[in-house]
């Protein structure tokens, strides 16, 4: 057994491993690039980066994929090489460096590397990111999720304050059921669709379409089908659900939601003992205590072209916690920080009337800043001082 | 004998350098200079029309030059004048290139190896070419070679006709002032009628021939066209010839320079050369009176780098500094490589002032897209090589520098096909404190990796092929890779973080996978492999060489392929140039690190050992 740990510990700390380790990280890197084709940057990112294996499958478009397509390569993922890469750099740390002048460099390089690696880590768990779309002279004081979906239920009987209840939408499973103390109802996922294609019913025809009683889809004689999810960077899944609300042990009826109806379609409304509830899929919201005024959108391109010069968004933000408000105008490469979340310029439409804001929050953002500027100093230091050498050994 | 070779070698580089100097033969009479030197605002920056002329020339036949009707080639201006002064006569100069199958079926022509055509002989099929074009899916990667080259035509097409009317209108009367004199008649008949009536009757023959004339000029130009009338100080004051004319009605007149050059088409029209000249130098004073924000020194300078080519010039000595240095290892003539030196250090001079000019010209640091990148990249290359010679004084530094200067200067040359190489910047690149910073770092990371890659094999080839390297020429080899391989690790360290850094604060996110962001990461990962291994003696000498040009793929990944992803890697059948190369290039390398890897060292002709 102590042999055993003596052979691991003189594996975890050898150079060797190193060298494998950094020849696995540029295998995972290239292919982690090249699936973004296939499945968008955010899919691949958890697909390689953030699994533990990783598997590239020869692409189907590629020449001979018949043959080839079986050829699937299976490589370390992030989750498992960023953890050897550490317990490598503090073995080998341990074992080899003693403290010298000439090692200060390969320290501080070394350590700023650990430290980079926990950095990501974290922005991995805690990176959060919405988008906010304002119209000119609108304001918000929520920012929608990019990819998850919540099923909301709102209580608007009290003429001042709606009360929310949201499902979001890794909970959402066919057959799940929901039910909260202070609702006078349960919720029974019929049927969840990651990804659906929603259609008319054609009379008289009897497909495979799933139907629903009541609501928006039962007056316009939509039904709906499943799809495979996409991945396309400019392609959102059309989420939905098939919807059965239970009261008191009895059904009232089954409901369709989908993140794709919009405020153009009527709201889905019902009543519960003298409550009125609105019933809706839609892109997961984080509200603010502040909200977003945009006061103006410009779109300025160089004279006689139509490449884009800049996009702003002058903006008015009104907090109503602390009571401040402040003018800030948000553009390209100067985002606004405020409140935990960064507001960038990301996109616009209608005309330049309408601004998209991206909204993160990254609670670890100062992390790479730090490391890199160890990491930095560290090479500096260390190859300063193979110059200085080198330089030497020239003038004799 | 021997003592004369550096003297020739010297004379010969001295021979290039004022070749390029000299004034461009002309053969008209017509002052095609100074029409060269004309100001016009296009493409949302001032430049002289000689640019619009060359970069035009560029996308439809992929020179700086065209064709006369008999197959002559011409200065790009000289065309220019023909095409925007007569338009009617250029219409038979065969300036559009045409490789593929379908497209010359589609012109109906039965000559396999005629590849220009002219504008008179492809506009007879130009509603077909529409109507095909209109089939052509949106989505790059589902065209096909044939398909990519008929939009590429269509939209040279558009450009060709907008270029036309770029100073004078369509001739309806027989010169091009007696077309204005007929509109200004025109409208003051209109104005007349209107004054009387306030209601006048839209069909009065004196209304309907204001907006007939109004008609045709408003359609003349779109807002692309190219801007030669200032009106005030500014940029945004500058007007095409269609808004110059439509200004013309609350102005009561047509502006100036818009009747200027009514006067210089209709000279060159009638062949007059002395009201041609005279002409051209009013404009030229009417430009130096009105100002109009033009900034004339940029102007000015960008014709004399069109004129001059450094990148050309440096080329070319690239080529004479890559003889000179096999030239004087074969006769080991050492005085011959101190000579080689100086021309290195004469093309890298004069690459530097072809970047300085760049960045003068467009008032930003030198990279700021695909074809800066690889001239700084080349640049970057030289520099740190011309620093090995100086200090090893062996040819290595020389001889690298040399084939990196000019395989980057060819990439570069490629690249320019693509239109005018100093666009403006969009809006999120519109930053030259992350240019100066993220981008130069990156780039002379590129500079570095190929730098060292070049050395190893370097060493290969003296290795097996000469037996010129020694125990002591593999050391310092050896040394070199490894001092240019840290070098090239702190820039591409550094330049991914400064990325980062730009990234977060234009994005939101410091790091995101993405595509050219983990192009940079690979380099900084396999440069850390390839010392990691060396200081772990996990390789010996050869195996530290071949690593090390391994860096060559993956910086060319990083640069080039990362850019290719979104269009084509996914579609079946893509190969397009660009492509092609590129995968020539890795291949090379690959079968370099073969031979390298697998011949013994004993089949050497070289007896060194690692």
């Amino acid at each position: 057994m102590k042999l055993f740990f003596r052979q691991l510990y003189a594996v975890l700390s050898s150079l060797r491993l190193t060298v494998y380790l950094l020849g696995f990280s540029l295998i995972l890197v290239f292919f982690g690039t090249l699936d973004q084709v296939h499945f968008g940057i955010y899919e691949t990112q958890r697909r390689y980066f953030q699994a533990v294996i990783a598997f590239w499958q020869y692409p189907l478009e590629w020449p001979g994929s018949q043959v080839l397509r079986w050829l699937v390569l299976p490589m370390p993922g992030g989750y498992l090489l960023g953890p050897l890469f550490m317990a490598n750099l503090a073995c080998a740390h341990f074992r080899y460096f003693r403290p010298r002048l000439r090692n200060i460099g390969i320290v501080l390089i070394h350590g700023g590397l650990g430290l980079l690696l926990v950095g990501q880590l974290l922005t991995d768990l805690a990176q959060e990111d919405f988008q906010m779309w304002i119209d000119e002279g609108s304001q918000k004081n929520y920012a929608e999720s990019f990819f998850n979906n919540e099923i909301a239920l709102v209580d608007q009987s009290d003429p001042d304050v709606d009360r929310v209840w949201s499902i979001p939408d890794d909970l959402l499973k066919t057959g799940a059921i929901f039910q909260h103390p202070e609702l006078p109802l349960s919720i029974r996922i019929q049927r969840f669709y990651v990804n659906a294609r929603i259609m008319q019913l054609q009379p008289n025809q009897s497909t495979g379409l799933m139907q629903t009683s009541q609501g928006v889809a039962s007056r316009m004689r939509l039904g709906v089908l499943e799809a495979p999810p996409t991945y396309a960077h400019n392609q959102r899944n059309v989420t939905t659900a098939v919807v059965e609300i239970l009261h008191r042990g009895s059904s009232l009826g089954t409901w369709l939601v989908s993140n794709v109806f919009d405020e153009n379609l009527p709201a889905q409304r019902f009543e519960v003992d003298g409550h009125r509830f609105d019933l809706s899929m839609r892109f997961e919201r984080r509200y603010f205590p502040f909200s977003v005024h945009l006061i103006e959108f410009s779109h300025d391109r160089y004279p006689g072209t139509e490449i884009p010069k800049n996009f702003s968004s002058l903006v008015h933000v009104d907090n109503h916690e602390t009571g401040e408000t402040r003018d800030t105008l948000i553009y390209m490469n100067h985002p606004l920080r405020y409140g935990g979340y960064t507001f960038y310029q990301a996109s616009f439409a209608n005309e330049d009337t309408s601004s998209m804001l991206q909204v993160v929050r990254n609670p670890g953002w100062l992390i790479p800043y730090i490391s890199c500027v160890i990491m930095s100093l560290g090479l500096l230091y260390q190859f300063g001082w193979t110059l200085v050498k080198f330089a030497g050994r020239m003038r004799k | 004998m021997k003592k004369a070779v550096p003297i020739i070698f010297a004379a010969v580089a001295v021979a290039i350098l004022l070749l390029a100097v000299l004034p461009d033969r002309n053969e008209s009479d017509f002052d095609v200079d100074r029409f060269a030197a004309l100001p016009v605002l296009e493409g949302g920056r001032f430049k002289p029309i000689d640019s619009v002329a060359r970069t035009t020339l560029l996308l439809f036949r992929g020179k700086q030059t065209a064709l006369s009707p008999s197959g002559d080639r011409i200065p790009a201006t000289e065309w220019m004048m023909r095409l925007t002064l007569q338009p009617e006569s250029a219409a038979s100069y065969p300036v559009f290139l045409i490789h593929h199958e379908d497209v010359k079926e589609l012109i109906g022509t039965s000559n396999a190896n005629q590849k220009h055509y002219s504008y008179a002989e492809i506009v007879p099929h130009a509603r077909k070419l529409q109507e095909l074009v209109q089939t052509i899916p949106q989505e790059q990667s589902l065209q096909n070679a044939g398909q990519r080259e008929m939009l590429k035509l269509f939209n040279n097409l558009i450009i060709y006709q907008r270029l036309a009317f770029t100073y004078r209108v369509p001739l309806l009367k027989d010169s091009v002032q007696a077309e204005y004199g007929a509109f200004m008649q025109a409208l003051k008949d209109a104005a007349k009628v209107v004054g009387e009536d306030s209601k006048a009757d839209p069909d009065e023959p004196a209304l309907a021939k204001v907006s007939s004339y109004l008609r045709t000029y408003s359609s003349l130009s779109d807002t692309r066209a190219v801007k030669f009338v200032p009106t005030d100080g500014t940029a945004s004051g500058w007007l095409n010839l269609s808004e110059s004319l439509m200004h013309a009605m609350q102005l009561g007149r047509i502006p100036e320079l818009t009747l200027d050059f009514a006067k210089l088409s209709d000279a060159y029209a009638a062949g007059n050369v002395e009201v041609f000249n005279a002409t051209l130098q009013e404009i030229e004073t009417h430009y130096a009176s009105l100002g109009g924000g033009l900034p004339s020194d940029k102007v000015h300078a960008e014709l004399v780098v069109n004129h001059l080519q450094p990148f050309g010039i440096a080329m070319a000595l690239y080529v004479w500094v890559f003889i000179g240095v096999l030239v004087a290892w074969l006769t080991l003539d050492e005085r011959l490589l101190k000579w080689v030196f100086w021309i290195v250090l004469l093309a890298f001079l004069v690459h530097t002032g072809g970047l300085l000019a760049r960045m003068m010209i467009q008032g930003r640091p030198p990279v700021t897209n695909l074809y800066s990148s690889a001239i700084f990249v080349g640049w970057g290359a030289v520099a740190l090589g011309v620093i090995l010679e100086r200090i090893y004084r062996n040819g290595l530094g020389s001889a690298v520098s040399a084939i990196i200067g000019l395989m980057t200067l060819i990439v570069a040359n490629h690249l320019m096909a693509s239109g005018d190489t100093m666009e403006m910047m969009r809006a999120v690149l519109d930053s030259n404190f992350w240019l100066a910073t993220h981008v130069i770092t990156i780039s002379l990371g590129y500079s570095a990796t190929y730098l060292a890659g070049f050395l190893a094999i370097l060493y290969f080839v003296l290795g097996i092929c000469t037996t010129r390297l020694d125990e002591a020429t593999s050391r310092s080899l050896v040394r070199m890779v490894y001092g240019i391989l840290c070098f090239s690790l702190f820039f591409s360290f550094v330049g991914t973080v400064l990325g980062g850094i730009w990234a977060d604060q234009s994005w939101g996110r410091f790091w995101g996978w993405d595509p050219k962001e983990n192009g940079a990461l690979m380099i900084v990962i396999w440069i850390a492999l390839v010392l990691h291994a060396k200081r772990g003696g996990i390789v010996r000498t050869p195996g530290f060489m071949n690593l090390t040009i391994f860096g060559n793929v993956v910086t060319s990944w990083s640069w080039f392929g990362t850019n290719m992803l979104g269009v084509g890697l996914h579609s079946y059948g893509f190969m397009s140039a660009a492509f092609f190369w590129l995968v020539l290039f890795c291949a090379s390398q690959v079968a370099i690190m073969l031979l390298g890897g697998l011949l013994p060292m004993r089949r050497w002709r070289s007896k060194a050992s690692g």
